[in-house]
């Protein structure tokens, strides 16, 4: 009886904390899109001078930056600042997990993190300021590829860890050799 | 290009971007590493999203495919063969060096953003219709090197990995007698 009104309790909050989840998504898309629509200030002021700066929003609609190719792709007021800042706060975040998290299987999560936001800059650079739209895109596929092969070093590392000294914990297996 | 409409890439772009960075509060937060790395999954798939809004569709699909489809299951797996019935999940998956990740996190994010937004970037934005004979052309052109490197280097890995992650039993186990 008790155990069930633990279980019971237990999946009450873990639902509120769902829900507070998804509101805190709703709330950040609300509230960068007032951002965006509204401008960020820094971006007016630092884009004052420059040519081809994030495109503002005038009466007449989105000032447009010169495109190089397509003529049908229609420029958006999202530049490469943006990309770049998403890009700063999941490396960020993926520093914070890599230091705070004790289990290695987190720490290789924060890993991931970082090489997508490092993959993320690569393509946007690419596509905004590199002469090639494609090096950059290039480039992440092979930091695609040498992820994938760190992910699977890594946790092959974790297991032998896990069957020596049978924890996961980075901060007891300290020893070199188990 | 899949997003073309202005407000509508906007909004995409928007939406993306929160559902990249938002699971990696969930990540730092949470306490169960199987919610964590489910986590992960929408985290990444914010990221493919980003990569469609760039005109990167081959990119996309290639990070579903390898990283959702790989390794994604290589952390479940990984987390289904280190889990131990005895200790409990939150002592597991606990925390330590707060203080000192929250400053280094917040500080590199810090610098990143005052560098971004401080710099006058001269921005060009280009994109290609279709992205896949260009990228192919490419790895076999000017990154062929690159390409072959990655190739040996995926090839030791694997090798490495199951070397290192193989049953050291011995002839105690079962399948002792075939190693001798």
């Amino acid at each position: 009886m008790n155990c069930t009104m633990k279980k019971l309790a237990r999946l009450r909050t873990s639902g509120r904390s769902q829900l507070a989840g998804m509101a805190l998504c709703l709330l950040a898309f609300a509230g960068f899109h007032a951002l965006l629509v509204g401008g960020l200030p820094a971006a007016e002021s630092a884009s004052g001078s420059a040519a081809a700066g994030p495109a503002k929003r005038g009466p007449t609609g989105p000032t447009v930056a010169p495109l190089a190719g397509e003529p049908d792709s229609i420029p958006s007021r999202i530049g490469l600042r943006h990309y770049l800042t998403v890009g700063a706060l999941v490396f960020g975040l993926g520093i914070m997990v890599i230091v705070i998290r004790r289990n290695a299987i987190a720490v290789l999560m924060g890993i991931e993190l970082l090489m997508n936001a490092a993959g993320l800059n690569f393509v946007a650079f690419s596509k905004f300021v590199a002469k090639d739209v494609l090096d950059g895109q290039v480039v992440t596929i092979f930091l695609i590829v040498i992820a994938a092969a760190e992910a699977a070093v890594a946790l092959a590392i974790t297991l032998n860890i896990y069957n020596n000294l049978n924890t996961v914990s980075v901060d007891e297996a300290d020893t070199l050799k188990g | 290009m899949l997003f073309g409409s202005d407000v509508y890439s906007e909004l995409m772009f928007g939406l993306f971007a929160v559902v990249a960075v938002i699971p990696c509060l969930f990540i730092l937060f949470g306490r169960d590493i199987v919610r964590q790395a489910f986590w992960l999954l929408f985290s990444l798939s914010g990221f493919a999203g980003l990569y469609f809004c760039l005109g990167a569709d081959f990119l996309g699909f290639t990070q579903v495919i390898v990283y959702i489809g790989g390794i994604l299951i290589l952390f479940l797996f990984g987390v289904m063969l280190t889990h131990r019935a005895d200790v409990a999940i939150k002592t597991q998956a606990g925390v330590s060096n707060v203080g000192a990740g929250v400053a280094a996190g917040t500080m590199a994010t810090a610098l990143l953003l005052y560098t971004i937004w401080t710099t006058p970037w001269k921005e060009t934005p280009r994109v290609l219709k279709e992205t896949v004979t260009p990228i192919g052309e490419k790895v076999m052109s000017t990154f062929i090197l690159p390409f072959e490197v990655v190739s040996v280097l995926l090839l030791v890995a694997l090798v490495g990995s199951t070397y290192i992650a193989r049953r050291k039993g011995g002839p105690s186990r079962e399948g002792g007698s075939t190693q001798s």
